[in-house]
């Protein structure tokens, strides 16, 4: 059923005639239509690839490759791409734990509510779009960066973190009990590795069996939404017109902070749903409008707004109002729907004004994903 | 792989200290082992950092020719699958005796210390120190 929900909404995306704009200028140099956007990652969203201009940011994993497609641009072969790493995840922490992982000290279950900040993620975007002014091609490379500077946690949510993690430590402490008693000789692991490593593999064959259906929801817990929330990013784009390497020009510099504020509530079935309200704060300096005869020009723009929304299970719905001050005021009022397939696919639709007074529809259905590896250098292998 | 710590034969106390880092919760215990079956449970961690604090085993004539096995349990249920194996790359884990005839030592965990069981959502590691 999802994947029928899926393909009839890339479809209907392919057909649908829409004229989504840059959300940095009333010059039309961005989103055509259909893009399939991605993550919120700010070497992206500097360069409006997204419907959305306030994001709140995802947990932040080691690497995460991401493609941007355009179906009609290119015959459906990706031709935007992006990545985002987060150095952190590359090295080893004597001190790390699972409950600082959480964003909790483990000695006095007390929030480390700035825990995040070391955790600051970059990214690198590659993306190709039409200038609607000259109607040139644009090859434009950006890089960004984003942290979470504070995360504060429901009270509920840390114990039930910390109850979480000590029902894992007794369900750890019992198996270290059942381990040791099945390997019955104590001096094994010193006299006869191989032996050894034949009756643990023996005894997690037998665990396997004996823990069939006691799976534990430490992950379901953690996932929930942080109560507040404060993030910052920055980007930097350069582009290229029509393929030319000498005619290249400084694109776009922004910074942006948002906030984000998680009201959770239960509804008559049990589900939790949430109420979600941001805002956000942006500075922006436009280097990608074309003026006609005198070619591009720059532009600085600060920008403040918010967005309200609900969660219903996999479904959001939400609405957004960034007001402009720059040579001339502007606002974008937008609405969004999106829907979670998995945990890393949704769709998104988007319908509203963008910035500008001409050409200033925001009309997007697209789909999103993102590819995960891991920085293989050792290779865990399943005996 | 197996280590060996000289303990001498002074009458001093061998201290152990066991350091652990990984995003997964962790559960180390740590054996005093006789050939024959003869075994005495050490310590246990307290916390989920898995860390066991400065312990002593015994002095150094009482630990000779003994084997001290030391075996930490990681359980990354704590995080998507997709992790595992990138977080299993990043486990930190250091053994620190002290107090015998080899003096102040720091072993690593190595690579065949390492048991992956379930898609590696349990990683075990188990290191051996033979106390000459």
């Amino acid at each position: 059923m999802k994947h029928i929900v899926c393909i009839l909404l890339i479809l209907s995306g392919i057909v649908m005639n829409a004229s989504g704009q840059s959300s940095f200028s009333d010059v039309k140099d961005s989103l055509t239509l259909t893009n399939l956007e991605m993550p919120a990652s700010p070497a992206f969203i500097l360069l409006d690839q997204g419907p959305s201009t306030i994001e709140r940011p995802s947990t932040g994993k080691a690497f995460v490759y991401s493609i941007v497609n355009t179906f009609q641009a290119n015959k459906g072969i990706p031709q935007n791409y992006a990545v985002e790493a987060t150095p952190f995840w590359f090295f080893r922490h004597k001190d790390m734990n699972a409950l600082k992982y959480a964003g909790i000290r483990v000695d006095n279950h007390k929030q480390l509510v700035f825990g995040n900040i070391t955790r600051a993620s970059f990214s690198m975007a590659l993306i190709n779009t039409t200038d609607t002014v000259t109607q040139q091609s644009l090859n434009s490379i950006s890089a960004g960066f984003r942290v979470n500077i504070l995360t504060i946690r429901r009270k509920a949510d840390v114990l039930s973190i910390v109850n979480a993690e000590d029902s894992l430590l007794s369900f750890l402490k019992n198996r270290e009990k059942r381990l040791d008693d099945f390997i019955h000789d104590p001096t094994l692991p010193a006299t006869d590795r191989d032996l050894y490593n034949k009756k643990v593999d023996e005894f997690n064959k037998l665990d396997e069996k004996y823990l069939k259906g006691k799976e534990n929801n430490v992950t379901g817990i953690l996932a929930a939404i942080p109560l507040f929330t404060v993030d910052a990013a920055a980007g930097y784009s350069h582009f290229f017109v029509e393929n030319n390497f000498s005619d290249d020009h400084p694109g776009r510099i922004g910074a942006w902070l948002s906030m984000n504020l998680s009201l959770p509530f239960i509804d008559k079935k049990g589900f939790q749903n949430s109420v979600n309200i941001s805002a956000i704060g942006r500075y922006l300096s436009d280097g990608m409008i074309h003026s006609g005869s005198t070619g591009y020009t720059r532009e600085d723009f600060f920008d403040m707004g918010g967005k309200a929304g609900f969660e219903f299970k996999k479904l959001s719905l939400a609405y957004e109002y960034v007001y402009r001050i720059g040579d001339t005021d502007s606002y974008r009022s937008n609405g969004l729907i999106k829907y979670r397939i998995s945990d890393d696919v949704y769709i998104t639709g988007a319908f509203g004004k963008n910035f500008g007074k001409s050409n200033n529809l925001i009309s997007l259905l697209g789909i999103s994903w993102g590819i995960k590896t891991g920085n293989e250098n050792v290779k865990v292998k399943e005996k | 792989m197996k280590r060996i710590y000289e303990t001498g034969t002074e009458a001093a106390d061998i201290k152990l200290n066991v350091d652990i880092g990984t995003a997964g919760t962790a559960f180390t215990s740590a054996y005093l082992a006789r050939s024959g079956g003869q075994s005495s449970l050490i310590a246990q961690s307290k916390t989920v950092s898995g860390d066991i604090g400065e312990t002593s085993i015994g002095d150094a004539q009482g630990v000779k020719s003994s084997y001290l096995v030391i075996r930490t349990t990681i359980d990354f249920s704590n995080m998507d699958q997709t992790e595992w194996q990138k977080q299993a790359d990043l486990i930190f884990a250091r053994y620190q005796i002290e107090g015998g005839y080899s003096g102040k030592q720091l072993y690593n965990h190595d690579l065949d210390d390492l048991n992956v069981a379930y898609g590696g959502k349990i990683v075990t590691i188990t290191k051996a120190i033979e106390m000459k």
